[in-house]
């Protein structure tokens, strides 16, 4: 594609009617060169090319819809606004080749302010002839397969951006989507659908057997679970680069904060864990306490009556004794025991009278008297309790604890209680301390919302884990169950059939596109690796340079056969390997996709410029657009390149008429005569 | 065998108040309100209330140490008791009587820590 003309009508920047002729191809040069300071419009300018192009398109809608509006909405020239000029447009030129043909188109789009919303119409010719809408569908969709705006970005080069997209995750996806589209190896995936879509479609479908349409659905299916595992592991890439941020982040603030002499986390932490176990120790005081209240106290309060119940306890048991005994000896038995003693001896009183019954009344009152309970009044003595032998038991137990009770026990607990409430007072107080000052509370905060995100990504992964294994079990199981249905299927197979040709031209389709994929990949690392070692200074140059077919890995071996790594070439080399890469590309591919190079000498030093001035620039493509200020570009690299320059334009934004004022000759250029 | 007794109305808000205070539950401040009770001289058994309060539970109560409370109600009043003197009539005019006692006892405390602390360094003479 050469772009040959461009017209912005109060877009963006550009006040009223800008024009742009970049002319055919010439003997000069293949170098349009478009100088202005920051903010001249260049950005804008661009833009407008490829909204040019590609309308809704450029915004990923297939479409015009409400977002697309209102993005054209904000882009319309304030000026011509504020002068109540109510329309916009852009207007393209360029030239295809399309199989050997040139094919002259003029795209044309203009937004009008209809009461009060834009629309938009578009005008698109080719060689003369305006398409109808069936024709702009179509071109559409040419454009769609033939130049995507995915592949115009891929060519479109910013020397700031450039290390952070080659050192991106998504880089050798992103070179490989490209490499499909400029090869046309797209076109076999295509291919492969419409098989499928073929296979599905109702009459076709009815005319296979069960298995041949099970078989149909799984390989259906394996489609979707392939694209659902690719983008699982797509997001789960994304989050752990997120986590290794936030991670890195919470490292920063904690050093931060420690260096504000804050505490830092595991200071914190082991704070909060004495905290903790104070007031544990705490809970369980004041339990114990609760249960000595409720069990011991009531009988410390009435530890006189305990002791007295006691003592009458022991009382009742010796009375009930003494009964006994005196029961036991009663009336009959002292006599008894007497008279049968009567044989051996003679019981006479002081004056040798026979004295037996006096003797034994005296003997019985006197060994009764012995046998009396001490200190009891028997008359006055009465029963209170008659408790049973466990009763008594456990009232003596009860009594031994009031005894052993120490009212200090109670005291000591209640002093520990107030230590450890001082303790835990001056632990917060520590860590509020810490927290004292504005800064700190501020770091603190970010460190709290950090570790919120760090959890929540941390889950995120987690689950997003589960489901791809899921979805790779899942897979596995589709592909056996392929298997099996496809020995089925080969069984029954009659030759000729439908299903059986679809099968063979997928194995052929996919067997071809490998064999493409790795005759096209040759040629571009051939490309690559003599424009690269031209551009670097001698000793740096690289022995191979491999691009894996499946995964795009690229490997680079130096002088000495080891592995070079794109994250340690320096950013001047990483601008040089992609410039080599774009440019071996095109080269391979032989498509012309406009190459733009925006801040190109942004972190070159002047052998690499040169350099590229002298062997790049001149062979890198057919039409290159070299985005530009001043100082990048200066007098001296400007003399360089002038030989191999189409166009040059130099945009001037003027704040007296709000106009952008394009000159025809770049900064250093004295005006032709 | 009874198992219910009802407080008088009194008791009830001094119970209430004191659970608030100290955050002990009523039935661990009604036995120490009888053992005050049990401290005082005059008889207890003129002693008269209503039943418009707190209603407890026997086993909650007095629990394991109920033949505890039996023995030391009987010993204060120098008799034996049956079981239904005892539960509830007894067990309740002591309840009643000494829940004015603890409430004096804890007012003249202050805190909860004086109030423990004092009631487990009691001694007799305490008793005002």
């Amino acid at each position: 594609m050469r772009i040959n003309k461009l017209i912005i009508n109060n877009f963006g920047i550009y006040y009223g009617r800008n024009e742009f002729l970049f002319g055919e191809k010439n003997e000069r040069g293949n170098i349009i060169l478009i100088g202005g300071e920051n903010g001249a419009g260049k950005t804008t300018f661009l833009s407008a090319i490829k909204l040019a192009i590609y309308g809704p398109l450029f915004l990923g809608y297939k479409s015009v819809n409400n977002k697309y509006m209102e993005y054209i909405k904000d882009k319309i020239n304030i000026y011509s606004l504020a002068e109540g000029i109510k329309e916009a447009s852009i207007e393209v030129e360029f030239t295809i080749r399309n199989q050997g043909e040139k094919e002259n188109y003029k795209i044309h789009r203009e937004w009008k302010l209809n009461k009060d919303s834009f629309k938009e119409y578009v005008h698109i010719q080719k060689n003369d002839n305006i398409f109808n809408e069936k024709e702009t569908e179509e071109f559409y969709n040419f454009l769609r397969r033939y130049l995507p705006p995915s592949l115009f970005d891929f060519f479109f080069f910013d020397g700031e951006k450039v290390q952070q997209y080659v050192l991106d995750s998504r880089f050798e996806l992103n070179v490989k989507e490209a490499f499909m589209t400029l090869f046309n190896l797209d076109l076999f995936d295509i291919l492969r659908e419409d098989l499928f879509k073929y296979l599905k479609q109702e009459n076709v479908f009815s005319s296979l057997t069960d298995e041949q349409k099970q078989y149909t659905q799984i390989e259906h299916d394996l489609r979707n679970q392939e694209s659902v595992i690719h983008r699982l592991e797509t997001r789960i890439a994304e989050l752990k680069e997120k986590l290794k941020d936030t991670q890195v982040r919470i490292q920063e603030l904690e050093r931060e904060f420690s260096n504000h002499g804050g505490m830092i986390a595991r200071e914190r932490e082991e704070l909060n864990n004495k905290i903790f176990l104070m007031e544990q120790e705490k809970r369980q005081i004041s339990e114990k306490i609760k249960e000595v209240t409720a069990s011991l106290l009531p009988f410390v309060i009435t530890r006189k009556i305990v002791q007295q119940t006691i003592t009458q306890l022991e009382n009742e048991e010796r009375v009930q004794k003494y009964e006994m005994l005196k029961n036991e000896l009663g009336q009959e038995n002292l006599p008894y025991l007497v008279k049968s003693l009567s044989y051996k001896f003679h019981i006479t009183d002081k004056d040798g009278n026979e004295a037996s019954s006096t003797f034994i009344n005296e003997m019985s009152n006197r060994l009764l008297n012995l046998l009396k309970p001490v200190g009891i009044d028997m008359d006055q003595f009465r029963i209170i309790h008659g408790m049973t032998r466990e009763q008594k038991h456990a009232m003596h137990e009860l009594f031994k604890s009031v005894r052993q009770f120490s009212g200090k026990d109670i005291d000591h607990y209640f002093l520990r209680m107030e230590h450890l409430t001082h303790e835990i007072y001056n632990a917060k107080k520590q860590i509020e301390h810490s927290l004292k000052d504005n800064a700190l509370k501020e770091i603190v905060n970010k460190l709290n919302e950090e570790h919120r995100l760090h959890e929540q990504t941390k889950f995120e992964i987690e689950s997003n884990e589960i489901k791809l294994s899921e979805a790779k079990k899942f897979y596995h199981e589709l592909v056996t169950q392929k298997e099996r249905i496809a020995k089925r299927v080969y069984k029954a197979q009659k030759d000729g059939n439908i299903f059986e040709l679809c099968q063979k031209l997928n194995i052929v389709l996919t067997k071809y596109q490998e064999i493409q994929i790795n005759k096209y990949l040759g040629t571009v690392e051939t490309y690559f690796l003599q424009m690269f070692n031209s551009l670097m200074r001698k000793g740096q140059f690289l022995n191979s340079f491999k691009i894996d077919p499946y995964t795009f890995q690229m490997t680079m071996l130096n002088h000495t056969n080891s592995q070079v790594f794109k994250h340690s070439l320096s950013a001047g080399e990483t601008q040089i390997f992609f410039l080599s890469l774009l440019w071996a590309l095109l080269k391979a591919s032989k498509q012309q996709v406009p190459l733009v190079l925006d801040t190109l000498f942004g972190r070159l030093d002047r052998t690499h410029k040169e350099n590229l001035i002298d062997k790049y620039l001149p062979i890198a493509g057919e039409q290159i657009i070299i985005l530009s200020t001043n100082t990048e570009i200066d007098e001296y690299y400007y003399e360089k390149i002038k030989p191999h320059i189409q166009q040059e334009f130099l945009l001037r934004f003027n704040r007296e008429t709000n106009r952008i004022e394009i000159n025809q000759n770049y900064f250093f250029q004295k005006v032709r005569n | 065998m009874q198992f219910r007794l009802k407080t008088s109305k009194d008791t009830m808000e001094i119970l209430k108040q004191m659970q608030i205070n100290t955050n002990l539950t009523p039935n661990i401040l009604a036995r120490l309100a009888i053992s005050f009770s049990l401290l005082l001289e005059e008889p207890i058994e003129k002693f008269e209330s209503d039943t418009n309060g707190l209603e407890f539970n026997r086993n909650t109560l007095t629990g394991s140490y109920d033949f505890a409370y039996k023995a030391i109600i009987a010993q204060q009043l120098g008799r034996g008791i049956t079981d239904e003197e005892y539960f509830p009539t007894l067990l309740k005019k002591h309840l009643d009587r000494g829940a004015k006692l603890l409430e004096n006892e804890y007012k003249y405390a202050g805190n909860y820590e004086k109030f423990i602390r004092g009631l487990a360094n009691f001694e007799m003479e305490m008793i005002r």
